[in-house]
C-alpha cells in the first residue's frame, strides 16, 4: 500500500501539496485528478521518491521511498515529460532499467514493441509525441514493478492506443496485481480505468473515494408525481443532493443505492418514475458541487 | 544496496552515455597531443645537429627531444590547458542532468541511492580523463622510446607529471560539480565555474591593488595573487617548488586535501540539493543574498578605487574626489545587485528587489575602500614584534648592484626570490627596529616634502622585508631605510654584517658561481680583473681560487667595513651557454681595498695594475661640469609642453683641459673608474654625478695601443674635487 501521510511541499513562497492524506491499495487503478497547478505532479514525484516532503511521510509497503532504493525497486515512474538518452533506442533504454529494476521482462517488452508497431532499434527521438509515451508506459509495465505511477501518461495517445495500453493495464492488474496509478488533469480520461479516484485542488484533497461506492450510492431520478403530496411524502424519504424542475417532471441526484432509491419511490403515487445512470462525471459534479466546488471549472474545462 | 556488478553496469552505462566527452578527451590527449608530439619528434633535423654539434650533438639532441616530451607529457601549457578545458567540461557535463526535469525524473525515481548516483557519475569523469590522458601518454612514450630516446624522458617522470595534472584535474573537476550542484541552469552552471575559478584571484588582484594605491609600505610579491584556496593557485605552487627544487609534497598533500574538502562538499550539498532547482539560476535560495554580497561588494569597490585614482591624479581636491567616489560606489553597487537579482529571478523587471542589499552591499563598500585609504586597522605601518617573528629575509635592492644571479640549473634568476627562500635572518628585534625607525624617518621627511615630492637621492634607499611569522603567515613590506642616519648605519651594520645575511645574499653565487663556471655546458669562459680601464685576462684555475678568496673576504668584511671605501676594481667574467638557447651570463665582482684576501693574490699573480698607476703615460686630462643642479632647476621651472632652450643647456657644460703635471697628478688621486659602481645603495662613498673626468694618453704608448687614445670614464668622489678644478668649470 502507498500511504502518503499529511504531506507538504512548497515551491518557494508557493505551497504545491498541502497537508495530503491518502492512501493507494493495492491491486486497484487509482486516480489522481486535479487541474493544472493543482499539485498532482508533485504529490506523484514525491511519491515515486524524487522529491523529498517538506512535511509528512511517503511510504511503501511500510517503507520510505525517499532516496529508498528497495521501496523505490516497486514502483515505477513515467513522467509527463518522459525522458529518453540521446540517440538512444527502445533497447538502450531496456539494457539501462533492466539493470535497475531485476523484474524487468524483456522477452514481454519485445512482445509489446511487436504489438504496437515500435522498432526496437530505431532511434527513440526520431518517434512520435504519441510513440514515446506508449515506449516510456511499455517501459514501466515491463519493469516488473508493483506500482505504476504515471502523469499524464495518456496524453498524446489515440484512442486505439489508449485502449491497448488500458487492456494491458487490466492484464497486469489480473496477473500480478500491478497497481497504477495514472494522474490526469482530465476526468473523462479516468472515467472507465479507474477503482478509486482523488480529486486534488489547491494543493490540497477535495475528495477521496471508491468509484464503485461513489457510483452504488449516488442515484439520478426523473418522476412526474401525481400531488405535491406524494411529492413531500417522498422527499422524506430520500437524501436529495441536487433537485432539479422542468415543468412537472422533477430530476433528482439522490444518495443511496437503486434498490432503496427505487423502493422510496415506489412506495409514493408517481405517474411515471426513473432510475437513470450517471457518469462519472456527472457523480462528480454531484459530489464537488455539495462540497462547494464547480468541477467543470475544477476539471472539465 | 547496489550489488558491485550492477554498480560496474552503472558505470558503463554511464560512459555510454558520456561517449561525447570520451571524444573530446580523446581528441586532446590522443589526436592533438600525440600529434604534436610527433610533428615535433619530426622536425628534429639530425644532421644539423652533427654537423653544428659534432660530438655533443647526442646530447643536444636529447635536450631538444626532453623539451618536446616536457611539452607533450609534462605540466606543460598545453596540458594543463587540456585539463581545465576538461575538469569543466565533464564536471559540469556529468551532472548537469540536475538542471533538466525530464532527466531528473528520470534517474532520480530509479532504484538507486543519490550517493551510489553521485559516485558513478564521479567516478565515469576521472576514468574518461585519466583513460584517455594515459593512452596518449603511452602512445608518447612508445614514439620517444622508438626514436632511441627512451632514456632522455624517463617513465617515472611521465607518470609524475600525470599524477600532478590529475591532482589538478580533481580540483577543477569538482569545482565544475559544485558549479552545477549550487545552480539550476547550465548558462548559471558555466558562470558559477568561472566565479569559483576567478574569485580569490580576483579578490587578491583588488587587494593589492588597494594597497599599491593607497598604502606607502606595501609589496606586492607573486604570493599576494596565488589563491590557495583555488587547483589553480595550489598547482603553481606546485610548479614553483618543482622550479625552486623544494619537495613538492607538501604543496601536493595541499592540493589533494583541497580536492578531498571539495569532494566532501559536492557529496553533502548533492544530497542537500533540492531538486525541483532545475531551471532556477540559484539551487539554494540561502546563497542568494551571500553571493550577491560577494559580487557586489568587489565590483563597487573596484570601481571606487579607479573612479578615485583618475579624480585624485587630476585633481587636488581630495574631498570633492572623495563625494564622487562615495557616490560611484553607491550606485555600483545598487546596478550591480539589481543586475544578479535580475540574474536570480530570470527576469529584469524584477532587478530592484532587494533593497535593503543595496544599502548592505554599498556599506560594506565604502567601508572597505575607506578602511584601505585611510588604513584604520594600520596595516600600512604595522611592524610585528619581534616576538611574533620566526625569521626574517631582508633584501636591500641593488646592494652591491646586484639584482640577479643564476640558480642551481643555471637559469636566471630574480635575487628578491631567492632571498626570499634562502635568508633566515633571527635577529628579529633589530630588524623591526629599522623598520620602525625607517618608517618614523621617511613619514617625517614626506610630511615636510608633500606627497609629490621625493626625498634627496641618497638620503634613503629602498629595500624589502619578509617577516616570517611564529603563525605561519609571511609578511611583507618594502622600506625606505635612513642609510645616512647613523642609528640606521649600526643596526644596518649588525643585520648586514651577519653570516645569516650574507648566506641569503651571496650563497647563490658562492654555489652557483662555481656550479656554472665548472658547467661543460658553459665551454665559453672569459674572465678578467679590471679597474674600469685597464684589464687583465684570468685563467679558470685563476678564476675558480679568486672566487673562493672573493667569497671569505665577503663573509669577513663587514657592512661599515666597506662603507668607506670604495671598489679598487672587479672581476667580471661572462660564460657562453653552449645549449640550444646560447645563453650568454655575465657575473661582476666588485673588490673593495677590505677584501685583502682577493686583492694578495691579484697582486701575487701581476693582476693588480690599475690604469691610474701607468701615470707616465697621462698626456693630459679634460674634465666637464655639468651642473646637473642647475639643469633639474631648469627643467622644473619650465612651463609644460613648452620646449626647453637646449643652447642655454649646452651652455651649462663647462668644460677645462689640463696638461700641466701637477694638475694631474691633483686630479688622479680624487677619481676612479665610472664603471666600476652604478649606484651605491649604502650610501657609503661614492662618485660625483656632476662631473666627468677623460684621460688621455701618449699616442705611442702600450696602453693606447691596448685600450685608445683616451679613458673617457672616470669620475670624482664625492667631496674630492680639487678646488683648481672646481673654479675652472663653475
Amino acid at each position: 500500500m502507498i500511504k502518503i501521510d499529511n504531506v507538504v511541499k512548497s515551491f518557494d513562497d508557493i505551497r504545491a501539496v498541502d497537508n495530503v492524506s491518502v492512501s493507494i491499495n493495492e491491486g486497484i487503478v487509482f486516480g489522481l485528478l486535479g487541474t493544472n497547478g493543482a499539485g498532482k505532479s508533485t504529490l506523484l514525484r514525491m511519491v515515486a521518491g524524487i522529491l523529498k516532503p517538506d512535511e509528512g511521510s511517503v511510504t511503501i509497503d511500510d517503507r520510505k521511498v525517499y532516496n529508498n532504493p528497495k521501496a523505490k525497486r516497486d514502483m515505477f515512474f513515467v513522467s509527463d515529460t518522459p525522458y529518453f538518452f540521446a540517440n538512444g533506442t527502445p533497447e538502450d533504454m531496456q539494457a539501462y532499467i533492466a539493470n535497475q529494476y531485476p523484474g524487468f521482462d524483456r522477452a514481454k517488452f519485445a512482445g509489446f514493441l511487436k504489438t504496437f508497431d515500435l522498432a526496437p532499434d530505431r532511434k527513440i527521438n526520431t518517434y512520435s509525441k504519441g510513440m514515446k509515451r506508449q515506449l516510456a508506459l511499455l517501459l514501466g509495465i515491463c519493469s516488473g514493478t508493483k506500482y505504476l505511477l504515471c502523469d499524464e501518461s495518456f496524453d498524446g495517445l489515440d484512442p486505439v492506443m489508449r485502449q491497448g495500453v488500458k487492456s494491458i493495464f487490466a492484464k497486469e492488474m489480473d496477473e500480478r496485481g500491478l497497481t497504477p496509478v495514472i494522474a490526469s488533469h482530465n476526468l473523462r480520461e479516468l472515467e472507465d480505468i479507474c477503482d478509486h479516484v482523488g480529486l486534488l485542488h489547491r494543493g490540497g484533497v477535495l475528495l477521496d473515494k471508491d468509484l464503485e461506492d461513489m457510483k452504488l450510492n449516488i442515484q439520478r431520478a426523473q418522476c412526474v408525481f401525481k400531488s405535491e403530496e406524494d411529492e413531500n411524502k417522498l422527499k422524506e424519504k430520500i437524501n436529495i443532493v441536487k433537485e432539479d424542475h422542468s415543468g412537472s417532471l422533477r430530476t433528482y441526484t439522490l444518495r443511496g443505492t437503486r434498490e432503496e432509491t427505487e423502493k422510496a419511490f415506489g412506495e409514493v403515487d408517481t405517474v411515471f418514475f426513473e432510475v437513470l445512470p450517471l457518469s462519472l462525471e456527472e457523480i462528480f459534479i454531484s459530489e464537488t458541487e455539495v462540497a462547494g466546488y464547480d468541477i467543470k471549472k475544477l476539471i472539465m474545462g | 544496496m547496489t550489488s558491485r556488478s550492477s554498480s560496474w553496469v552503472d558505470l558503463r552505462e554511464n560512459n555510454k552515455r558520456r561517449m561525447w566527452q570520451w571524444c573530446v578527451a580523446l581528441f586532446f590527449f590522443v589526436i592533438l597531443n600525440v600529434v604534436g608530439f610527433l610533428i615535433s619528434m619530426m622536425s628534429l633535423n639530425t644532421d644539423y645537429y652533427m654537423r653544428t654539434y659534432g660530438s655533443r650533438a647526442n646530447a643536444m639532441l636529447g635536450e631538444a627531444v626532453k623539451g618536446f616530451a616536457d611539452m607533450f607529457m609534462g605540466v606543460s601549457a598545453i596540458n594543463i590547458s587540456f585539463t581545465i578545458v576538461l575538469g569543466a567540461l565533464l564536471g559540469i557535463g556529468g551532472y548537469v542532468y540536475l538542471d533538466n526535469r525530464a532527466k531528473v525524473d528520470f534517474y532520480e525515481s530509479m532504484p538507486l541511492k543519490k550517493g551510489s548516483r553521485f559516485s558513478v557519475i564521479w567516478l565515469s569523469g576521472l576514468i574518461i580523463y585519466a583513460g584517455s590522458y594515459l593512452i596518449g601518454m603511452l602512445i608518447n612514450y612508445g614514439i620517444l622510446t622508438a626514436s632511441g630516446f627512451g632514456s632522455v624522458y624517463p617513465i617515472a617522470e611521465a607518470l609524475r607529471s600525470f599524477i600532478i595534472l590529475f591532482a589538478f584535474y580533481i580540483g577543477v573537476y569538482h569545482l565544475a560539480i559544485l558549479s552545477v550542484i549550487l545552480t539550476g541552469t547550465g548558462f548559471s552552471a558555466v558562470c558559477a565555474f568561472a566565479v569559483l575559478s576567478l574569485y580569490e584571484l580576483v579578490i587578491r588582484g583588488i587587494t593589492v591593488l588597494l594597497k599599491n594605491d593607497f598604502f606607502r609600505y606595501a609589496h606586492t610579491i607573486y604570493d599576494d595573487y596565488t589563491p590557495l584556496l583555488s587547483p589553480y593557485g595550489l598547482l603553481s605552487l606546485i610548479l614553483r617548488s618543482i622550479a625552486d627544487e623544494m619537495p613538492m609534497m607538501p604543496q601536493m598533500c595541499k592540493l589533494c586535501a583541497f580536492d578531498f574538502v571539495l569532494l566532501i562538499l559536492c557529496y553533502i550539498l548533492y544530497h542537500k540539493r533540492p531538486l525541483e532547482a532545475s531551471g532556477k539560476t540559484l539551487a539554494f535560495k540561502r546563497l542568494k543574498g551571500i553571493l550577491k554580497l560577494l559580487i557586489t561588494v568587489p565590483v563597487a569597490v573596484f570601481v571606487a578605487d579607479l573612479v578615485y585614482g583618475i579624480l585624485d591624479e587630476s585633481s587636488t581636491d581630495t574631498f570633492k574626489a572623495s563625494v564622487v567616489t562615495v557616490f560611484v560606489a553607491i550606485l555600483t553597487a545598487i546596478l550591480a545587485s539589481a543586475l544578479i537579482q535580475g540574474i536570480f529571478e530570470q527576469d529584469i523587471r524584477l532587478a530592484f528587489k532587494k533593497k535593503l542589499n543595496w544599502l548592505l552591499c554599498s556599506a560594506l563598500a565604502l567601508l572597505i575602500f575607506f578602511g584601505f585609504r585611510e588604513d584604520w586597522i594600520g596595516l600600512d605601518r604595522f611592524v610585528p614584534s619581534p616576538s611574533m617573528v620566526n625569521t626574517i629575509a631582508f633584501y636591500p635592492q641593488g646592494y652591491d648592484n646586484r639584482y640577479s644571479g643564476v640558480d642551481g640549473d643555471l637559469e636566471w634568476e630574480d635575487l628578491e626570490s631567492y632571498i626570499r627562500r634562502n635568508m633566515y635572518i633571527y635577529d628579529a628585534s633589530t630588524m623591526c627596529d629599522l623598520a620602525k625607525l625607517s618608517i618614523q624617518r621617511y613619514d617625517a621627511e614626506m610630511e615636510v616634502l608633500g606627497e609629490d615630492e621625493y626625498p634627496e637621492t641618497g638620503m634613503f634607499e629602498y629595500a624589502v622585508v619578509y617577516y616570517r611569522l611564529k603563525n605561519g603567515h609571511t609578511m611583507c613590506r618594502q622600506i625606505q631605510v635612513p642609510v645616512k642616519d647613523e642609528a640606521a648605519i649600526d643596526m644596518l651594520d649588525k643585520l648586514m654584517s651577519s653570516y645569516e645575511f650574507k648566506s641569503g645574499f651571496y650563497d647563490m653565487d658562492k654555489y652557483d658561481i662555481r656550479t656554472a663556471v665548472n658547467n661543460t655546458r658553459m665551454n665559453d669562459l672569459s674572465s678578467r680583473y679590471s679597474d674600469g680601464v685597464w684589464e687583465e685576462s684570468l685563467t679558470q684555475d685563476e678564476l675558480n681560487d679568486l672566487i673562493e678568496l672573493y667569497m671569505d673576504d665577503v663573509y669577513r668584511c663587514t657592512f661599515k667595513d666597506r662603507l668607506d671605501e670604495y671598489p679598487n676594481g672587479h672581476i667580471t667574467f661572462m660564460l657562453a651557454a653552449n645549449d640550444r638557447y646560447g645563453r650568454l651570463i655575465d657575473y661582476d665582482l666588485p673588490i673593495y681595498p677590505c677584501m685583502t684576501g682577493t686583492m694578495d693574490y691579484l697582486k701575487a699573480h701581476g693582476h693588480d695594475k690599475s690604469t691610474l698607476d701607468l701615470r707616465e703615460y697621462i698626456t693630459g686630462i679634460s674634465v666637464t661640469n655639468y651642473h646637473n643642479d642647475e639643469v633639474d632647476e631648469y627643467y622644473d621651472s619650465l612651463p609644460e609642453g613648452e620646449d626647453p632652450d637646449y643652447e642655454y643647456l649646452e651652455s651649462l657644460n663647462k668644460s677645462w683641459y689640463y696638461d700641466d703635471p701637477a694638475d694631474i697628478d691633483a686630479i688622479i688621486t680624487g677619481v676612479t673608474s665610472a664603471e666600476l659602481y652604478t649606484y651605491r645603495w649604502d650610501g657609503g662613498k661614492d662618485v660625483d654625478g656632476n662631473y666627468s673626468v677623460n684621460i688621455d694618453f701618449a699616442k705611442e704608448s702600450d696602453i693606447s695601443s691596448k685600450f685608445g687614445a683616451y679613458a673617457p670614464s672616470y669620475q670624482f668622489f664625492k667631496d674630492e674635487i680639487p678646488d683648481f678644478v672646481v673654479n675652472d668649470t663653475k
